[in-house]
């Protein structure tokens, strides 16, 4: 008994054996997909690595001068190291039920940290800077932040609005911007945050509205304007958001174009019984909530082709779940794999009476509206400053006939991001 | 390679152990060591390889220079070697991390300008380099003879354990387990008990605390209420600590799993009733180092100085601790301010402070420790002035900056289990426990086993974070 309470420790390295039998075992099994994460797993495959097995062959050749050179280089490179370290990480056995389980003792050290506090809304774990609104049951981002370096990136922002305006005196600028949740007042944190962005940042954009710019607004009237018009779990627009969205672009769009064809009707909204979407927000911090429903606006769209980075698409995304077929896999990320195609570029050819051609600019938020906009154009070419990093707009104006130019999104892409979404003119 | 990755802890580690004891030849084993010593570096460092074995040889060829000039009793040539073997490791060390620190002050003293690209600095150069001159010094000294066998001084020199953040060790501390590599099963156990702690030390409790001192030390002091900078100062002083300590308790456990004893490097030093008691229980090794090295030889040196000789050394050797943790101003005067107290306590005040009430003694030192610690987290000292104004309330207890929009609120109760790690009681009953033995060990060691789970769901859900001190 003395020996044995001694040497009990032993199980410290018979985990550590388990783990390395787990990765042998799983040493050559191609790579799994992690819904929640939406990424590939970094698989422990050395001989798939090409270099290695260059110096392999070497090696089997006699040539160890090469293989040995093969090996410093591919040791001494960062991004073997990274990328082996990402494996044994993402390998590791039991992961994701252990990423759950520390995630849940995150909430629970949240819950005594919070627990003499009368907080409404609190943190959903302790990496995200999301936090789950008791009140109603959802999870959001913190509130977004007006201060001096906003203001200064919204003043870059509006001059580059008016460069590439003057740039381009013949065509049509509009911007349909969609208040979210993080800049409005009815944020439930932001009374907590002095610098809380309260509507002030698309206040001083309009305020210094670039001239020849037509601004729409989509503003939340309070939290239920929210509920009703985004998940509780992902920061994207349901479909009561995208068809309001649809109808107000519309509007804004028929006051250049008086020819424009009414706004396609939806017949239905149709709601996927056996998905229950969780977001963005529920993915990232495993917060046990309810999904949302799913749901989709189902219209009567003229015929059209849909070309992806050139590519023509036979069946589109929308048709296949229509079909039924769609994955029902807990956190898929339904939005995008409905939605969209997470790409730089797309082009809608419609079957219509139209002679215009627009350019359509915008972030996933967009994705949702391309085919319902598009049906009121010739041509529409759609693009993600994201993945379309080297856009240049006299360039794509140069080689395309495009008459009206929208742009849509939230703060960041109407206005505040110099990432992305500042226009190369 | 972090200790604290899951590479070390389920890859590294047990293959090192198992080519370290599967070896039929003792003498191996020290071959072992260097090569895994040299993989560990070059997966964090690999284009500073050339510098260790630079180091090595540098270390290693005028040890023997100063062991053979002894020989043949030339004690003029020892005394030339060693002052070059000290000369080439400064050299190395000063050309990586204060060439752009002191052209920084000759282009703004001097009508010059100077440009220069700083370098990246090797990892561990500071620890490393210091064990290499302790070396050189102790031959010199006739504490031992010159290390013949290129492998087992290189095994040393470069010893993963203590590599990038020390303990910094003398040759004389390892020499005999280098001779003779010995299997010790029960040690072994120990050091997996010293590895858990540490490791959930630095993994649940310090990087839980940086991440919350990362977001106050990077907002606006001015918007800053005294609640919120008291917060981070006690944070950052417990979390440098966990980090530290948790570090060393690392290096020391994989160490016995290796069958060394490695020094110690921390005794509690927050619970010091002095900054002079502080400086024997902080960072141990290195204040050891700079006594032995430069305090003692300048008091003989100096021994003909009668006015505020010991005062005057102190200056001169926190001067240098404070630049050996970094090449900026900030360190250097974190250093000016610790030996500025120790003279002021070497000058009579600590017969004073001995008199006082314990509780008088401990708050004294502690206080003076977090100011301390100000100077050395915030590297612009232009900034001092607003954070001591936040500290003392010149902007309310709270203000525009908060627990909430900061969103620490939830860091608050790591406080607990961090001063109870800071504080000698739960190490004092876990030494009980292992003296008694029987069940009572049994269920400490099911603890050590559910700490080392617990914190594996630490790292794989939240990823871990370099060391601190690697950056020095």
């Amino acid at each position: 008994m003395k020996k044995f309470t001694q040497y009990f420790l032993i199980l410290f390295f018979l985990i550590v054996l388990f783990v390395q039998i787990s990765w042998l075992t799983n040493l050559g099994a191609s790579p799994e997909e992690s819904v929640v994460e939406a990424r590939t797993l970094v698989a422990l495959e050395p001989a798939s690595n090409p270099n290695l097995g260059r110096a392999l062959d070497f090696i089997e050749q006699g040539n160890y001068r090469d293989a040995a050179e093969i090996l410093i280089n591919l040791y001494t490179s960062a991004s073997f190291v990274n990328k082996f370290e990402r494996a044994t990480s993402d390998q590791f056995p039991f992961r994701m039920p252990i990423i759950q389980f520390s995630k849940a003792l995150d909430r629970g050290i949240i819950k005594i940290a919070y627990g003499l506090l009368k907080d409404t809304a609190i943190p959903a774990d302790m990496t995200s800077d999301i936090y789950y609104d008791k009140t109603n049951n959802q999870l959001v981002f913190s509130p977004n932040l007006f201060n001096e370096a906003a203001k200064e990136a919204i003043d870059e922002r509006i001059s580059n609005y008016e460069d590439i305006i003057q740039s381009h005196p013949d065509k049509n600028f509009y911007l349909y911007y969609h208040q979210t949740l993080e800049n409005s007042e009815f944020h439930p944190l932001s009374t907590s945050f002095a610098y809380a962005d309260r509507s002030q940042s698309i206040g001083y954009f309009e305020e210094n509205l670039p001239e020849n710019l037509v601004l729409k607004k989509f503003m939340l009237e309070g939290m239920e304007d929210h509920l009703e018009n985004y998940y509780r779990t992902d920061h994207h627009w349901n479909v009561y958001g995208i068809l309001k969205a649809y109808g107000d672009i519309h509007d804004m769009l028929a006051s250049n174009y008086p020819g424009i064809s009414p706004m396609l009707e939806h017949k239905d909204i149709l709601k996927f019984p056996d998905i229950k979407f969780l977001g963005l927000m529920a993915r990232r911090t495993f917060y046990p909530i309810k999904g949302d429903d799913f749901a989709v606006e189902i219209v009567d769209s003229p015929a059209y082709e849909m070309k992806v980075n050139d590519q023509l698409i036979e069946q589109n995304l929308r048709q296949t779940y229509f079909e039924g077929n769609y994955s029902t896999v807990p956190y898929t990320n339904h939005y995008n794999e409905f939605y969209g195609y997470v790409t730089n570029y797309t082009e809608y050819t419609f079957e219509n009476d139209s002679n215009r051609n627009l350019l359509f600019i915008g972030s996933s938020y967009r994705y949702a509206l391309d085919p319902l906009v598009a049906s009121h154009y010739k041509k529409t070419y759609c693009v993600d400053l994201r993945y379309f990093t080297d856009f240049s707009l006299s360039e794509f104006l140069a080689e395309h006939d495009v008459d009206d130019i929208l742009i849509i999104g939230d703060n960041n892409v109407a206005f505040e991001d110099l990432e992305y979404w500042k226009i190369n003119p | 390679m972090p200790f604290s990755s899951i590479t070390f802890i389920f890859l590294f580690l047990p293959i090192t152990l198992i080519a370290f004891y599967v070896l039929p030849r003792k003498g191996w084993r020290n071959l072992v060591l260097v090569l895994t010593s040299l993989v560990f570096f070059a997966w964090s460092d690999p284009t500073h390889i050339h510098i260790l074995f630079l180091s090595i040889i540098i270390n290693y060829l005028w040890g023997c220079f100063i062991g053979k000039a002894q020989a043949q009793n030339a004690t003029k040539s020892a005394k030339t070697q060693m002052w070059i073997g000290i000369l080439l490791n400064l050299g190395l060390l000063g050309f990586y991390k204060y060439t752009g620190f002191f052209l920084d002050i000759l282009n703004s003293v001097l009508p010059i300008s100077i440009d220069y690209a700083q370098k990246a600095l090797p990892l561990g150069i500071s620890f490393f380099t210091f064990s290499g001159i302790s070396y050189i010094l102790d031959i010199y000294n006739e504490i031992h003879p010159p290390e013949k066998n290129l492998v087992r001084f290189s095994s040393y020199l470069i010893m993963f354990p203590k590599l990038v953040q020390g303990p910094i060790t003398r040759f004389i501390q390892v020499k005999d387990e280098l001779l003779q590599p010995k299997f010790i099963p029960l040690g072994i156990m120990e050091g997996v008990r010293r590895f858990i702690g540490g490791l959930a030390k630095k993994v649940i409790l310090a990087d839980s605390l940086g991440m919350a001192t990362n977001k106050v030390f990077a907002t606006e002091f001015n918007e800053m209420g005294a609640g919120l900078a008291w917060f981070g100062l006690i944070a950052y002083t417990l979390q440098i600590y966990l980090d530290f300590s948790g570090y060393t308790d690392m290096a020391i456990g994989v160490g016995q799993m290796l069958g060394f004893k490695l020094p110690e490097n921390f005794n509690f030093p927050y619970i010091s009733r002095s900054i002079s008691d502080f400086w024997r229980r902080w960072h141990i090794t290195l204040g050891a180092w700079f006594r032995t090295y430069l305090f003692i030889p300048l008091e003989f040196a100096r021994k003909k100085a009668k006015n505020l000789r010991q005062q005057s050394n102190l200056m001169i050797v926190f001067l240098l601790t404070g630049l050996w943790h970094g090449a900026s101003w900030n360190f250097v005067i974190w250093g000016a301010y610790y030996g500025l107290i120790l003279a002021i306590e070497a000058s009579g005040f600590s017969k004073m402070l001995k008199k006082a009430a314990p509780f008088f003694q401990y708050a004294y030192a502690i206080i003076l420790i977090m100011i301390g610690w100000i100077f050395f987290r915030i590297t612009d000292v232009s900034k001092w002035g607003s954070f001591f104004s936040a500290l003392f309330g010149a902007n309310g207890w709270t203000n525009l900056v908060t627990f909430r929009s900061l969103n620490i609120l939830f860091y608050l109760p790591f406080l607990i289990p961090a001063i109870l790690l800071s504080l000698p009681f739960l190490h004092q009953f876990g030494e009980k426990i292992k003296a008694k033995g029987g069940k009572a060990l049994l269920v400490l060691d099911m603890g050590y086993i559910a700490l080392f789970l617990f914190t594996i769901t630490f790292i794989l859900s939240k990823g871990f974070t370099a060391f601190m001190y690697v950056e020095f």
